[in-house]
């Protein structure tokens, strides 16, 4: 378990992370979003003591991070891929690793294998894809077979068969108790793999829970409607307060009553359903609302520069 | 702790600049003791000279190795900033102090042990190049001296790089240091004289102390003193180079 309280962070003038407070689960994948540079990276680098937050504390398995003599045991991290000496070989950038943790060399052997680069492990790391790094700071992360998780945009740079990897390797992961703690901006990533979230924005806290009910509160949920008797149904729930949009295949879409209302409504005026279908907006659109709102807030009306990491 | 060590060995073995570096060290050090023990031996038989022929006349490229040796003390901290492992190495080891330990020890050791094997191959060199090659009290003081400058400039190197956090910013310091300023400031404050760190400390290294110039107004410490304000100027650069790396952030 990974638990932040109250941690802050100034970089000069700018507040980077405000106040945070969160506890990431075992057993599951909480996902970290928000908008670029609204402070994740510098969340991470706190909870693993690389930089020393202004106020607040972080607790690993109830734990501080200093007081883990060997702490490749407990949390493993990938924080960018590119953290690594391009002449150094894939094999000794594990080894030199592992054994400051005094882990065997077939642990390095083990997860080389686990993230499938076995065939490269003697080839020097500066050639090597981006995707082909973060699978090597993902068996970095892995080497000490921790409990906590911490992976910052793991899918950065991976294709397509490569991010569906990721997922199952995420989850998997998860499913054997650990707790994982993951950033992305590919939100659609995020909706398959998190059960949990934590938003924040410009280094605030936004929500911090169950993906379901982020979208349920934040996205739009509307009911698709198609019947030979779309018109009469159209004004009848104008009538009655709805808000019907007419979609351009002949259909609507209803914002207001639940599909069930809207049945009994159709029933009502003996009009035939073709379709009936509730829907939700996606995490992507709730994120996209609910960030928007944070900075408004904030009464700042120009789009965040944030720099990035 | 020997974890941190041996993580720091391989990490200072699987990288190439790091072994060319030092590798490059001693061959320096040895081509230029065969140099030297020619132009000995070719002088030697000019009538009116006497031709010294010691161990210490071939010993001379230390001082430019000793620069290398600087240049991976920087390196072995530097490197780690510059590609930002630096995060990988403190996540997986987050007291500081040990890692800097670690890494103090591999880089001392690593460039006191490449100096002993360069005095033992200068004494080959003499032996085999050389027909009146002798060693006295001086040679020995310089064959120990070696080795223990060597540590000492490589851990002034590890101090700087962990201050300046940056390879090349780190190894021009140093050698603006100990080359150009320390010859500017004693040339134009010839005062300044005791408190240089590099030329006092490197005269324990050489035969001939650099310690008086033609007219003799440069006035360095003695040879032991020297040595000791060098260490002590060593040890709190380290020192500054540890807080610092402590105190921020990664
Ligand atoms: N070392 C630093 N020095 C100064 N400012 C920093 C530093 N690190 C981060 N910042 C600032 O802190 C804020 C948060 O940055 P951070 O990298 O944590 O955001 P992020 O959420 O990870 O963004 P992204 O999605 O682009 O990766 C930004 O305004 C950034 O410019
Ligand atoms: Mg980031």
């Amino acid at each position: 378990m990974i638990e932040a309280r109250n941690l802050t962070k100034r970089y000069g003038s700018t507040v980077a992370v405000d106040g945070l407070s969160f506890k990431v689960g075992d057993g599951r994948v909480t996902g970290f979003l928000g908008p670029n540079g609204s402070g994740k990276s510098t969340t991470m680098r706190m909870l693993l003591a690389l930089d020393r937050p202004d106020r607040g504390a972080v607790r690993i398995d109830n734990q501080k991070m200093t007081s883990f003599a060997q702490p490749m045991r407990t949390v493993g991290a990938l924080l960018d891929a590119s953290y690594v000496h391009p002449t150094r070989k894939a094999r000794e950038h594990l080894w030199a690793l592992a054994v400051s943790n005094g882990l065997p060399r077939s642990r390095v052997d083990h997860v080389l294998g686990l993230v499938g680069l076995s065939d490269v492990a003697g080839k020097r790391v500066g050639g090597f894809s981006l995707g082909m790094k973060q699978r090597l700071g993902l068996a970095a992360a892995l080497l000490g077979d921790p409990r906590n998780l911490i992976f910052d945009e793991p899918a950065n740079g991976l294709d397509p068969e490569g991010i569906s990897w990721m997922r199952d390797f995420l989850r998997a992961l998860a499913a054997e108790g650990r707790s994982i703690f993951v950033s992305s901006h590919l939100l659609s990533e995020m909706a398959l793999i998190a059960e949990d979230l934590v938003v924040i924005g410009r280094g605030k806290m936004i929500f911090q829970g169950p993906v379901r009910e982020f979208v349920g509160a934040a996205a739009r949920s509307w009911v698709t409607v198609r019947s030979p008797q779309v018109g009469a149904i159209a004004s009848a729930l104008e009538a009655s307060g709805a808000e019907v949009t007419r979609s351009a295949d002949g259909g609507i879409d209803v914002v207001g009553p639940s599909s069930m209302v809207i049945g009994e409504l159709a029933a009502h005026l003996g009009a035939t359903l073709h379709e009936l279908s509730p829907r939700q907006g996606s995490l992507e659109e709730a994120f996209l609302q609910v960030t928007a709102e944070a900075v408004e807030y904030q009464g700042q009306p120009e789009p965040d520069h944030g720099a990035g990491s | 702790m020997i974890g941190l060590i041996r993580s720091e060995v391989v990490k200072f073995r699987s990288v190439r600049s790091t072994v060319v570096l030092l590798t490059v060290a001693g061959a320096l050090v040895v081509l230029i003791a065969v140099l030297q023990a020619r132009d000995i031996a070719h002088h030697v038989d000019d009538p009116g000279t006497v031709a010294s022929q010691q161990l210490g006349d071939l010993t001379g490229g230390v001082a430019l190795a000793v620069f290398l040796f600087g240049a991976l003390g920087v390196q072995v901290i530097g490197q780690e900033y510059r590609f930002n492992t630096i995060r990988t190495t403190l996540a997986a080891a987050p007291n500081r102090w040990k890692v800097l330990t670690a890494k103090f020890v591999v880089v001392t050791v690593a460039c006191a042990a490449m100096s002993a094997l360069m005095v033992g191959a200068c004494l080959l060199v003499g032996q085999l190049m050389l027909d009146g090659f002798s060693i006295d009290g001086t040679d020995r003081r310089i064959a120990w001296a070696i080795p223990l400058f060597a540590a000492g400039w490589s851990a002034m190197g590890l101090g700087v790089g962990a201050i300046v956090r940056q390879p090349i910013a780190g190894i021009l310091i140093l050698l603006g240091e100990a080359f150009v300023a320390e010859n500017v400031l004693v040339n134009l404050f010839p005062r300044t004289a005791p408190w240089l760190p590099f030329a006092n400390g490197v005269q324990m290294a050489m035969r001939d102390s650099g310690g008086d110039g033609p007219g003799g107004e440069v006035v360095l410490r003695s040879v032991l003193a020297g040595g000791v304000y060098f260490f002590l100027v060593t040890a709190v650069v380290l020192a500054v180079g540890a807080y610092l790396a402590n105190e921020r952030d990664a």
